[in-house]
């Protein structure tokens, strides 16, 4: 079968579904789904069904973002739109079934959002919901919409077709310059802009050569990866084929954290798919082009999520970084060229690829272009992920689309993993944009907003992500490794009571040892959330230090 | 248990980079890595068993002694902690006797860091045999370990 026989096929189907006479129930199955009780809620579904005799299509769904209205159920009836309905419980199952299939009652009361233009019966519509209202789901466009476990439902919504195109009408030099020209820079972290890093991996001379997608999404906070990982597996799986396309690479491996089962589930079974219609494997489309792509497992290490680390690892070795130069495109893999980029950015190539670098390069703000992914979690109304342009602020961020929990008062917000910068109220005016934090001495990291209330104390805040970061320190360098138990002794003494005048100073000198003398980016900022914190929250550490007391009423021995 | 690694080892030959997800299988069949099987994943990748000790002893994942009957996984990753997890890691280390890392007497539990699992809505959360609860509260543990033991 033709790749444009495949996609007609799988259209066909979809288009078919679509139009049924009988209704569809859709139920979220991402982890976070499944963590809140979405297998029982699927089983209560058939069972009730089965109950009353109704014909209706079950189909299963990835997370849409919403993860703070889990379990999420969305039913589709014949000519209707699709209305989503929150926090489902197997109890509420029978009652939701009669009222809105059975009878005509969409319970505005349960639901969520409709997925229409405008709100129906008193359902409001998803763009008009505080989450959805600024976002622009173009990586995320699939997820919470498709079965993630069918590659006829990624064909039908135009899977495989950017790279189909590109493969066919497209060199890799060509390539390389759309993403180059789209501006599309790495969702990591570090921010490289990925089409200049494909380019140094092409011109490095050699047939070997490796492409890595980082699933390794360490971060406390950050699970953008996985959402995808779960909700679109192939939408990864293409972006890598271009991405190795351009670069020249017959090799890929999805590096997969251990903690992150379901998504390995659904990244195989995708790679079985995709391989079963040619799209993986050798003279992929007859084209001549061969790209087999694997996975490989962490094993429980945070530090592998950084590149040399991570490229240790995929080897089979401890996860410990070495010195660049060499950089992975020169001798990377088995010291072969290797390119290695987030699952994020790689997701985010076939929309580039498809509605071009113009459209990309539109979006955004000037220097940052494009959409990002923003997880939010900690004492927020509305915890999850969404998808929206660079250029909104993080007091727009927190406070509009997340919100702030009933009962707390924001107090600091987490940006980006365990060693971003803690920021007070008075520092969220900074836009989403790679300059403007820059400019205002932080970071975006990986996108995570964890937020935390006045119930934290910022001091053992700061002592709990050193314990973090010393526990991940691979142990190579001396720095890092004695760095950050050193930092963590001087902070348990002063959660303690015992701290001296002289500890701001030497955790202070530490950090500076640390940041020129660690060999990866882990040391290199692993004192981070210590700096952050004296830098802005100091009276809390001088409280502790002079006064003997918590200003939280948390360090249980300052509490009498 | 030679039987045993020679069907695991089978499957990789010819494969490169093949070690972590060899030493998950030999963890999946005995329930830890025995010193004998590490010396034959060692033979068969040709590597030292300096090299695959430190490969096992680096990752979290991997564990050089029987395990207890029931593992239970905390998150130890920063939402947890801004949600209450040190409150429920307090709970747990005194409900089982044991801290972090450690094994009831009697093999029935052990307690184990994990940092993260990436469904931060959970917050606080724990794993035991695969199951998760979420949300949780110090009160809660005294009666989801009480099921556990029954």
């Amino acid at each position: 079968m033709t790749f444009e026989e495949m996609r007609t096929r799988a259209k066909a189907a979809w288009e078919a579904r679509q139009k049924q006479e009988i209704p569809t129930i859709i139920v979220g199955m991402g982890s976070c789904g499944i963590v809140a009780g979405a297998k029982k809620v699927l089983a209560a579904i058939h069972q009730e069904l089965q109950r009353r005799q109704i014909a209706a299509t079950v189909t299963q769904v990835g997370c849409i973002g919403l993860c703070y209205a889990e379990v999420l159920v969305d039913i589709a009836k014949p000519g209707r739109p699709r209305i989503s309905y929150g926090r489902v419980t197997p109890e509420i199952v029978p009652q939701l079934i009669e009222d809105y299939i059975i009878k005509d009652n969409p319970r505005p009361d349960l639901a969520l959002g409709v997925m229409a233009e405008s709100g129906i019966d008193g359902v409001p519509a998803y763009k008009d919901l505080a989450f959805f209202k600024s976002q622009l789901r173009a990586t995320l466009a699939n997820c919470g919409l498709i079965d993630p476990e069918s590659i006829d439902d990624y064909l039908a919504n135009d899977g495989y077709s950017a790279f189909a195109r590109s493969l066919k009408t497209m060199s890799p030099a060509e390539v390389i310059d759309t993403a180059k020209r789209s501006g599309l820079r790495g969702c990591g972290g570090a921010a490289f802009p990925a089409g200049l890093k494909w380019e140094f991996c092409q011109r490095s001379p050699g047939e070997e050569k490796y492409l890595l997608a980082n699933a390794d999404e360490g971060n406390p906070g950050t699970f953008k990866d996985r959402l995808i990982m779960e909700g679109d597996p192939h939408r990864l799986v293409e972006g890598m084929l271009i991405a190795a396309y351009a670069v020249g690479a017959p090799y890929g491996y999805i590096y997969v954290r251990d903690e992150y089962p379901l998504a390995r589930k659904r990244l195989e079974l995708a790679i079985e798919q995709a391989e079963s219609y040619g799209l993986l494997g050798d003279n992929i489309l007859d084209s001549g082009f061969s790209f087999h792509l694997g996975i490989k497992e962490g094993a429980g290490s945070y530090v592998c999520g950084e590149e040399m680390a991570l490229i240790a690892s995929v080897e089979g070795r401890r996860g410990m970084p070495r010195p660049r130069p060499p950089f992975p495109a020169q001798a990377g893999a088995w010291q072969k060229p290797t390119n290695v980029n987030n699952v994020e950015t790689l997701a985010n190539v076939p929309a580039i690829l498809s509605r071009g670098w113009e459209w990309y390069s539109g979006i955004g703000t000037e220097k940052s272009n494009g959409t990002r992914i923003i997880c939010f979690s900690g004492r927020v109304k509305r915890s999850g992920a969404i998808e929206v342009p660079f250029g909104l602020t993080l007091r727009e961020l927190i406070f509009d689309i997340a919100g702030i929990a009933e009962g707390s008062t924001f107090k600091a917000v987490q940006v980006g993993g365990p060693s971003a910068d803690l920021l007070p109220i008075d520092k969220l005016d900074v836009p989403l944009d790679f300059d403007a934090m820059t400019q205002a001495g932080t970071s975006m990291g990986s996108g995570g907003l964890v937020v935390i209330d006045e119930k934290t104390c910022m001091v053992d805040l700061a002592r709990f992500l050193l314990h973090f970061n010393r526990d991940e320190s691979c142990g190579k360098c001396v720095p890092c490794r004695m760095g950050t138990q050193r930092m963590v002794d001087l902070l348990e003494a002063i959660i303690q009571g015992q701290g001296k005048p002289e500890d701001i100073v030497r955790l202070e000198q530490l950090s500076e040892t640390m940041r020129v003398g660690s060999l990866c980016g882990h040391g290199q900022v692993a004192f981070n959330p210590v700096l952050s914190t004296i830098r802005h929250f100091r009276e809390e550490y001088e409280t502790h230090i002079r006064d003997k007391r918590c200003p939280a009423g948390v360090c249980k021995a300052l509490i009498s | 248990m030679r039987e045993q690694l020679d069907e695991i080892f089978t499957r990789y030959q010819e494969q490169k980079g093949v070690t972590i997800q060899i030493l998950k299988e030999i963890q999946e069949e005995f329930g830890y890595l025995p010193e004998e099987a590490l010396e034959e994943a060692a033979r068969f990748l040709g590597l030292s068993k300096n090299d695959i000790f430190g490969v096992a002893t680096f990752y979290e994942y991997f564990r050089l002694a029987p395990q207890a009957k029931h593992r239970v996984k905390l998150c130890l990753g920063t939402v947890c902690y801004v949600m209450g997890c040190d409150a429920v890691r307090e709970e747990l280390e005194g409900q089982l006797g044991i801290k972090i890392g450690e094994r009831t007497a009697d093999g029935e539990f052990c307690l184990e860091r994990l940092p993260c699992f990436g469904t931060c809505e959970a917050a606080p959360m724990i794993e035991i045999d695969g199951e998760s609860f979420k949300n949780l509260t110090p009160e809660q543990i005294r009666e989801i370990l009480a099921q556990r033991r029954s």
